[in-house]
């Protein structure tokens, strides 16, 4: 699949056709492995904390018959694999749109239980505060759990402690490959999402987020789920162990092609890295992650950031004449946003530029900009293309010794344009980030590309075949970012083209998440720019300048809507989080090897 | 950022058939005094009925603030009489399923305000006022003055996908501490069930603290300035 999962227009599977679909599914589950027979033959009674019992007979066919809360029993095929004293089962009731995926500990008979259905017309809402919530109904074809946490009911006395949810796997990364060859990299850089990379099914190695679950079944034995919500909505849920890598668990749902995947898997992983987790030492994750409420979470539900839903949509032609009303740049002007979140911890602006006259030109038929700057907040500049000289207003940090860093909107440009240019006056490099309004999905998204050149001015002399480059340095690595002691973010920067984004809750736990492509530059050692558009999100671009040996960063925002387009200042503190050696999952020569 | 007992203003006259909780068993049998003309057995049931009457509004206050603590704001309007009134911030809010729903449910909800926080260090002293009960003479009205800490805050107005996020998870909001006097007026209603008719937030200091800092910056939060409906959650009349 080359086209972005957030990209993907995935079909809106109604209740009917998901019914016919899941008829694929009678026999049961498929495995690459062969199944396991632990349960063949008996009957188990699970007693769940505050859900339903379920009365189990396991046949030696691959058949089981359940009754559930004292009801009716059902009869269905289902698959089962072990990990040790683990077993792992899975089954759908025969048409319900509905089933169970059951972990059973056979060392304690503890038990922990997903219950999994379709179609649920679960109603959800969202919106910026003070404007009116957009209600909106769950896709049917996104598949939704409810965790129970139990035992195996033998007439003993209840135990004292069951399965729990747990912040244990807080920021550890994990590579798996299943037996079906099917090969992630899983970050689990929150307590309640994961940021993975689908290796084998997806060509551009971009990371996604999807809300997950995690649970302690004990020190070594972890179960986890992440479902694919806002995008294809499909399940997998497995149990790992991670004294011995392995892990056995299931995945259940429609893929792109709208095609049932309910297979039951075995894989091997290995750990790739561990990010510093910031709560208290006394709060251990056992609670999942929902905002404070006076009555419990209803059945189902997670905390899933669903961005699209309320994003407005906007033509080219409509933002641009949004626009034309209203250019705001730097909190100046009519309709700015004056928020300050983004600027509490920012760098102070510089004089670097004022008194100096240059021109950027940047390779490959590129722009060529002359500049004449004797203000620290004005700017004059023609592109010799037209050789109409622009007054603009900007602003420059020195992000690094005698490396200017500044931003500038192109006037009357259509669609509305902006740059971000890194001079390194010590060496004549240059990068620009040539930003517009616009994307080929939304007019009211950016769209960046760097290019790369040289400044000219009297007495520096700049390299003719020496330039600023991509990179992939950051890849894998964590940064948290503190934009003001109100607003702190952790950038993963999880593949060379991707990362994410995780907000920490009050007591600093990762939180939610979500991700976007992005790029990097290499301006010096330990000196970077950072590139991503919040695509299918808000079409807000963030380009920033960091500078990890005083671990800050500098730089702009550029965003459009109904009321213009703003172009903004942002910066924060920083702090590494740690990293995930990751590197060597990436690149070109990696497919078909 | 001094705090100071508006109890204290209470007037002499207002004194002679108000009491104030604190003085323990002595003060009740001393007050008794005051019923010129009455049976000791009539004086003595008076004030049981004040002790009763002082209990129950006590306890009505201690479930206003457990409600809000625990954001249970079907609880928190349950406790008022339906003509009754808020005042917070610089604002009135009227009626307990019209402003002072919308104070609750939208306003407090939204910007995470009303729990209790612990004032910060250094603060403290102005916040041990003693809690001042005051019950009628019939026992079918009462007044309570108190000092109260809470958490208070603000979204951030951000369309950034940060706070978006954040307010997944109940955060989002600029928080800070908020110290004062509370005062409250109840009546008993006829079936015997004590209403909240006045409430009054009297902010007296605000400072930039979270629990666990051991520093505090003062703050100055500006009183409502805009009526509802031009601010969604805004009040009736500003005060």
């Amino acid at each position: 699949m080359r086209i972005p999962m957030h990209r993907f227009q995935y079909t809106k599977l109604t209740r009917e056709q998901i019914d016919d679909k899941l008829q694929a599914a009678s026999g049961g589950p498929i495995s690459a492995s062969p199944f396991t027979k632990a349960l063949a033959g008996q009957t188990l009674r699970l007693v769940l904390q505050d859900g339903p019992a379920l009365d189990y007979r396991f046949g030696s066919d691959g058949t089981l018959a359940l009754r559930e809360a004292a009801g009716p029993a059902l009869s269905a095929r289902y698959g089962e694999l072990t990990l040790d004293n683990m077993v792992f089962f899975s089954h759908l009731l025969p048409g319900q749109q509905r089933g169970f995926n059951v972990v059973v500990d056979l060392g304690t008979d503890l038990v922990t239980v997903f219950e999994i259905w379709l179609s649920s017309g679960i109603k959800a809402s969202g919106g910026a505060p003070g404007a009116p919530a957009s209600e909106y109904t769950l896709d049917d074809r996104e598949v939704q759990r409810q965790i129970y946490f139990g035992h195996v009911d033998k007439g003993q006395p209840a135990p004292a402690a069951l399965h729990h949810y747990t912040n244990r796997l807080a920021g550890k990364g994990l590579y798996w490959k299943q037996d079906n060859g099917i090969e992630t990299l899983e970050h689990y850089a929150s307590v309640a999402n994961t940021n993975f990379v689908e290796l084998t099914r997806h060509v551009d190695h971009l990371s996604y987020v999807a809300p997950s679950d995690y649970v302690l079944a004990d020190d070594r034995t972890f179960i986890y789920d992440r479902t694919e919500c806002e995008f294809s909505g499909i399940h997998t849920c497995f149990v790992m162990d991670l004294y011995t890598l392995r892990q056995v668990g299931v995945r259940f749902g429609f893929n792109e092609k709208d095609e049932l995947e309910y297979y039951l898997f075995r894989g091997e992983g290995k750990v790739t890295g561990q990010l510093a987790y910031l709560e208290p030492f006394d709060e251990h994750g056992r609670r999942p992650l929902f905002a404070a409420a006076a009555t419990p979470p209803a059945k189902g539900a997670r905390t899933a950031y669903r961005p699209v839903r309320t994003f407005v949509y906007m033509t080219d032609e409509e933002m641009h004449a949004a626009a034309e009303r209203n250019t705001a740049t730097f909190a100046v002007g009519e309709g700015a946003n004056t928020d300050i979140s983004g600027t509490g911890n920012n760098l102070p602006f510089s004089d670097i530029l004022v008194g100096k006259t240059f021109t950027v030109r940047l390779d490959n038929d590129g722009p060529v900009r002359d500049y004449r700057v004797s203000e620290k907040f004005s700017l004059e500049f023609r592109d010799q293309r037209d050789g109409v000289w622009h007054k603009a207003d900007y602003r420059a940090y020195e992000g690094d010794d005698n490396l200017a860093w500044f931003s500038h909107i192109i006037p009357g440009s259509k669609p509305r344009a902006s740059v971000q240019v890194a001079i390194d006056f010590s060496n004549g490099l240059v990068t620009s980030i040539e930003s517009r309004m616009g994307t080929a999905y939304y007019g009211n998204e950016t769209t960046y590309r760097a290019l790369f050149g040289v400044v000219e001015l009297p007495g520096l002399e700049a390299p003719l075949y020496v330039r600023h480059a991509l990179t992939d340095e950051l890849v894998g690595q964590a940064w948290s970012w503190s934009y003001s002691d109100q607003v702190t973010s952790m950038h993963l920067y999880t593949s060379p083209h991707s990362m994410s984004w995780t907000i920490f809750t009050a007591n600093q736990t990762f939180g939610s998440q979500w991700c976007s492509p992005c790029l990097y530059v290499k301006v010096r050692p330990g000196v970077y720019l950072f590139c991503q558009n919040e695509e299918a999100c808000n079409g807000a671009q963030m380009i920033e300048l960091i500078n990890t040996r005083i671990s800050h960063d500098c730089g702009f925002s550029f965003t459009g809507g109904p009321r213009g387009v703003n172009l903004r200042v942002v910066g924060a503190i920083g702090r590494h989080i740690g990293g995930f050696d990751t590197l060597g999952y990436y690149g070109p020569g990696r497919r078909g090897a | 950022m001094n705090m100071v007992d508006k109890g204290k203003e209470t007037g002499a006259a207002r004194r002679a058939f108000l009491r104030t909780l604190g003085g323990g068993a002595s003060m009740v049998l001393g007050s008794a005094a005051t019923y010129a003309g009455t049976t000791d057995g009539d004086a003595t049931r008076r004030e049981l009925q004040q002790l009763h009457a002082e209990k129950a509004v006590i306890a009505l206050q201690l479930r206003y603030q457990h409600a809000l603590d625990a954001r249970d704001m079907d609880a928190v309007l349950g406790l008022f009489a339906e003509d009754a009134e808020v005042r917070y911030n610089g604002g009135v809010f009227r009626g307990r399923s019209q402003g002072i729903s919308r104070l609750y449910r939208g306003y407090f909800a939204m910007h995470a305000i009303g729990a209790h926080m612990d004032p910060p260090p250094g603060l403290e002293p102005g916040l041990t006022a003693p809690r001042r009960v005051m019950v009628a003479k019939d026992a079918l009205s009462a007044t309570v003055e108190m000092p109260y800490s809470i958490k208070a805050g603000r979204v951030l107005e951000s369309g950034t996908s940060l706070s978006a996020m954040a307010r997944l998870h109940g955060e989002g909001v600029r928080v800070w501490w908020e110290g004062g006097v509370m005062a409250l007026a109840l009546t008993r209603a006829a079936t015997g069930l004590w209403q909240l008719t006045r409430l009054h937030y009297d902010v007296r200091a605000c400072a930039d603290y979270r629990p666990g800092r051991s520093w505090s910056l003062p703050l100055e939060v500006p009183a409502f300035s805009v009526c509802f409906p031009r601010l969604e959650h805004g009040p009736d009349r500003l005060a």
